[in-house]
């Protein structure tokens, strides 16, 4: 240990950090500048995408959804022989959603993302929904953007730390814009993509998100992606007709994730060869959904979920809906195509809510809420469950209906429906989707549940008396001569601590008081509720730190060494361990 | 590096610009091939074609109202009452004060049998903004409330809405004063319809005047009406005028009171009307079941048989021509028991029964 304070550095000592503090000053700036340039990008890139979605659309299948014919069944079959075909020799880096692979990116790649990557997932994901079949643009839209950022940030030649940092801001850009929603993309990609709250990130990916939305709008209007029914919550007892929505999305979301996890690892364990024809089959089975009535199940599906928020399905039908969304997405998606799932979570979600919306209705008639709004909370739920994004979820129902009335319902359903799923499985699907690909990227759900130890987990009490500051050293070192501690804490004014060791108070000038001697930094000080990791870096350079009380900085709640420390974390791992799986 | 990025942002602006310019032309042109193949579906009486056809347009031109408005009103002709009012009631969010929108939900409202949102959206209507003549889609609103007022039993409002509607037509126009005058009559505002109605007699006298001749006679002034109804069925032969005029001409013959009339002939008439209520009342009895020939009356027929009863014996032409104060008494008896009768054992259809009871039910009112 070391309490003796090193000497000023020479004057240019200080100045190398000024400039490195003035560089990263103006590194910060110019990042927050640029998110602005990459939420415009990532909008334009969105829009067009969209738009070539829509076009591929009305080339294959047609310009009315209505319209039932041949292609229904050849479109995506046929697609899903091209876009296979390019997965396998030109794109290899499209396949899936974007979202485990945005993460790839940020946590094993340091944020790179190969611009082909972009190119890949643009023309694949276009030809895949626009041929009907069953995937959403939104999480292709998330990876389009996070390459774009990455490319940007490589090509301005930014820092390691903020191309690594880069990718997120792309990501909720590219989210936000095909969402047209930018509160929910950043939560999202706070939530989903980087786990926590970083004030170093977070206003870069707001500024990235709100600049992409207002460039999506700018060309593509600003109606939301749904018309918003009229929403209502008269009575608090109607919570729990939602409740029963809860429980039938955490079902729906644990089915369709169970379907998924266990179908594409069967699918990529076929021969490679198979997977030229794998979104073939997928698009056959998914085209004869079609030719036969339910045409509603292919492509991203917005439309429908319009229609189900408006009562324009029976229950039956919107039961049938749900079941076969479901099975032709877990198709789609197993076989390779790449395609996003927020789409088709929505749409399940829709149609499962506007089912019980409606069944509920008919059992009991003096529901004052609305079909449509059940349609609306059960969009959130499946979100809630499938995607595991609870605070996300909440915030896209309102986001999009525009109607904070109906937050209760929506937190009530979420919750429930979240809680159901984690039980029923508790690894979550962009879990199991990296797991199958051999990839271990920290579980987002993981870490936002992990314990946090803090001071008071690890300190003990101190046990040596407390100099004073007008004391003299050596009547000091006599007091506690019966001390254990092997270094003495002593207080000059409330916050400033110092810490001797016996030897500096023995070879103290007689006349001299610990405030004499009290020349160097006073300690870094600790209170009982700061996190440990926050201490550990403190600690650096001190044998013992005190942890005082937070109303009164004169008084000492105990004291912090590097060995509690370890100590605490060891017996916190060891309780883990010991935990039933 | 910054002008680069602008440059940048500048040619990419471009790009998706007339790749969106582009698209959205295609998107109006397929938008306008849909409209019209739903038109065509909904002249040819097919709405279920025709809504899967303005839905198709609506993918290619979701701001457009006038579009979401044929997606409603298909939807409102092929029975989809529900979605239909959630398309509407998005279109009066976007423009709170369109009468047409006010005037479709209201009527998709009154459909569904919720009285007081359709009472909410006719009021919508009537105060809305319209695009084009708003004067005339106003009382055409209005027109419509009062009718769906009527279809409720809500006369006391269909009243108070005729009357300014009636007060707020150009007295130029005549159709709409006949329109506001019809209204008038019937909402049960006699006397406003019938001063209506006499107003209009110079610009077309024979509608005019069987207006006036219904109104008249429904306010009791039979005397009018008679006059009325001549003119009525004077140049053409009219059917109904002729019908309510024979009405008329019985209940002038019937009633007693009449100017210009001998004390004989008001002596006969009330003794005719006399022996009329006897033989109604004891219909009635029998229709009833009722005993009318009781020691103790305890029914209201058995009361005024009693009456009448106690009268018959004594009464004759004489002491009716000579007392104005009996014959007074007897036609007070003869109306309690026509309106007594009418009450337990219905309306008569007609005959001298169903005269008395018309100058029973106006009493003071009539027109003598």
């Amino acid at each position: 240990m070391s309490t003796t304070q090193a000497p000023a550095g020479p004057t240019t000592a200080k100045v190398i950090p000024l400039q490195a503090h003035r560089s990263a000053v103006a590194e910060e700036r110019f990042f927050l500048l640029l998110a602005i340039f990459i939420g415009i990008y990532a909008g334009l890139a969105v829009v067009c995408f969209r738009v070539a979605i829509e076009w591929t659309r009305i080339l294959l299948l047609g310009s009315s959804p209505e319209s039932s014919g041949i292609r229904l069944i050849l479109a995506p079959a046929v697609t899903g022989l091209v876009v296979a075909f390019l997965v396998m020799k030109v794109f290899p880096a499209v396949r899936g959603s974007g979202v485990n692979q945005t993460k790839s990116a940020l946590y094993i790649y340091n944020g790179y993302i190969p611009f082909r990557t972009a190119v890949g997932k643009f023309i694949c994901s276009a030809l895949a929904i626009g041929s009907g079949h069953s995937l959403g643009p939104e999480d292709p839209s998330l990876q389009i953007g996070a390459t774009m950022a990455s490319a940007l940030g490589r090509r301005l030649r930014l820092s390691r730390e903020k191309v690594r940092l880069i990718a997120p801001v792309g990501a909720a850009a590219g989210l936000a814009a095909a969402f047209n929603a930018p509160i929910s993309a950043v939560l999202f990609v706070i939530e989903e993509v980087i786990g926590r709250w970083s004030a170093a990130i977070l206003g870069s990916i707001v500024l990235s998100a709100v600049s992409s939305v207002v460039v999506a709008r700018f060309f593509l209007g600003s109606q939301p992606l749904f018309r918003i029914p009229t929403v209502s919550l008269i009575s608090t007892e109607e919570l729990l007709a939602y409740t029963v929505l809860g429980v039938v999305g955490g079902l729906a979301s644990f089915v369709f994730a169970r379907l998924v996890g266990w179908l594409r690892p069967k699918l990529k364990a076929l021969p490679r060869w198979t997977q030229y024809f794998q979104p073939v089959a997928a698009g056959l089975i998914i085209g004869l959904i079609g030719y036969f009535g339910f045409p509603q199940v292919m492509g991203a599906g917005y439309e429908y979920m319009d229609q189900a928020m408006h009562s324009q399905f029976t229950i039956q039908m919107l039961l049938i809906l749900a079941g076969l969304k479901i099975v032709a997405t877990t198709l789609s998606f197993t076989s390779g195509t790449p395609g996003g799932m927020f789409a088709p979570t929505l749409f399940v979600g829709a149609m499962l809510g506007a089912a019980v919306g409606g069944i509920e209705h008919n059992l009991l008639p003096n529901l004052t809420g609305t079909v449509g709004t059940y349609a609306l909370v059960g969009m959130g739920v499946l979100f809630a469950a499938f995607l595991r994004a609870p605070l996300t979820s909440v915030f896209m129902v309102l986001e999009v209906s525009g109607n904070y009335s109906i937050i209760l319902p929506v937190i009530v359903a979420n919750t429930i429906a979240y809680l159901l799923s984690r039980s029923l499985q508790p690894t979550p699907i962009f879990e199991v989707l990296t797991r199958q690909d051999g990839l271990m990227l920290p579980s987002m759900e993981e870490q936002r549940e992990e314990e946090l130890l803090r001071v008071e987990d690890a300190m003990r009490a101190y046990s040596g008396p407390i100099l004073e500051a007008e004391e003299l050293a050596n009547p000091a070192l006599e007091r506690a001569s019966s001390s254990p501690e092997p270094v003495l804490l002593a207080r000059r004014l409330p916050g400033y601590w110092y810490a001797f060791r016996r030897e500096e108070l023995r070879s103290a000038h007689p006349a001299a008081t610990i405030v004499d001697l009290a020349t160097r930094e006073p300690l870094p000080i600790l209170f009982p509720d700061t996190p440990l990791e926050a201490a550990l870096r403190s600690l650096r350079g001190h044998e013992l730190l005190p942890v005082l009380h937070r109303a009164d900085q004169t008084k000492i709640e105990g004291v912090l060494t590097l060995e509690l420390i370890l100590r605490a974390y060891s017996e916190t791992s060891d309780g883990h361990s010991s935990q039933p799986n | 590096m910054f002008a680069a990025l602008l440059a940048f942002t500048a040619v990419a602006f471009s790009a998706t610009y007339f790749i969106t310019k582009s698209y959205a032309r295609r998107q109006d042109s397929l938008a306008r091939y849909w409209l019209q193949q739903g038109d065509n579906d909904l002249r040819s009486q097919q709405p279920a074609k025709a809504v899967a056809d303005y839905r198709t347009a609506l993918l290619y031109s979701h701001d457009d109202p006038a579009y979401r408005l044929r997606l409603a009103q298909a939807l409102a002709a092929d029975g989809h009452t529900s979605q239909a009012i959630a398309y509407f009631l998005n279109l009066l969010d976007e423009q709170p004060g369109n009468g047409l929108y006010n005037l479709e939900l209201a009527r998709l409202y009154s459909r569904e049998g919720d009285e007081r949102k359709a009472a909410r959206y006719y009021n919508g209507a009537i105060y809305g903004a319209w695009d084009t003549d708003p004067a005339v889609a106003r009382r055409n609103a209005r027109t419509e409330f009062i009718q769906f007022l009527l279809g409720r039993n809500s006369r006391t409002q269909a009243q108070a809405e005729a009357i300014v509607l009636a007060s707020g037509v150009p007295p130029n126009d005549v159709a709409a004063r006949f329109r506001a005058a019809n209204l008038l009559l019937n909402t049960g505002e006699y006397d406003r319809a019938l001063e209506e109605f006499s107003s209009l007699s110079a610009n077309d006298p024979i509608p005019a005047a069987f207006g006036a001749g219904q109104a008249a006679f429904q306010s009791g002034k039979f005397q009018s009406a008679a006059k009325y109804l001549t003119i009525a069925v004077s140049k053409a032969a009219n059917q109904p005028a002729q019908a309510l005029l024979d009405k008329t001409k019985q209940v002038l013959d019937a009633d007693p009171n009449r100017r210009r009339l001998s004390s004989g002939e008001r002596a006969r008439r009330v003794s005719e009307a006399f022996q009329t209520a006897g033989q109604r009342l004891a219909l009635c009895g029998a229709f009833k079941n009722q005993q009318l020939q009781m020691t103790v009356p305890a029914t209201d027929l058995q009361k005024l048989y009693a009456e009448w009863s106690t009268v018959e014996p004594t009464l004759n032409e004489h002491k009716l021509a000579a007392d104005p104060d009996l014959r007074d008494a007897v036609m007070d008896l003869v109306s309690r028991i026509e309106l007594t009768t009418a009450q337990q054992c219905g309306t008569p259809s007609g005959g001298p029964d169903w005269a008395l009871l018309m100058l029973a039910r106006y009493g003071e009112g009539v027109e003598h």
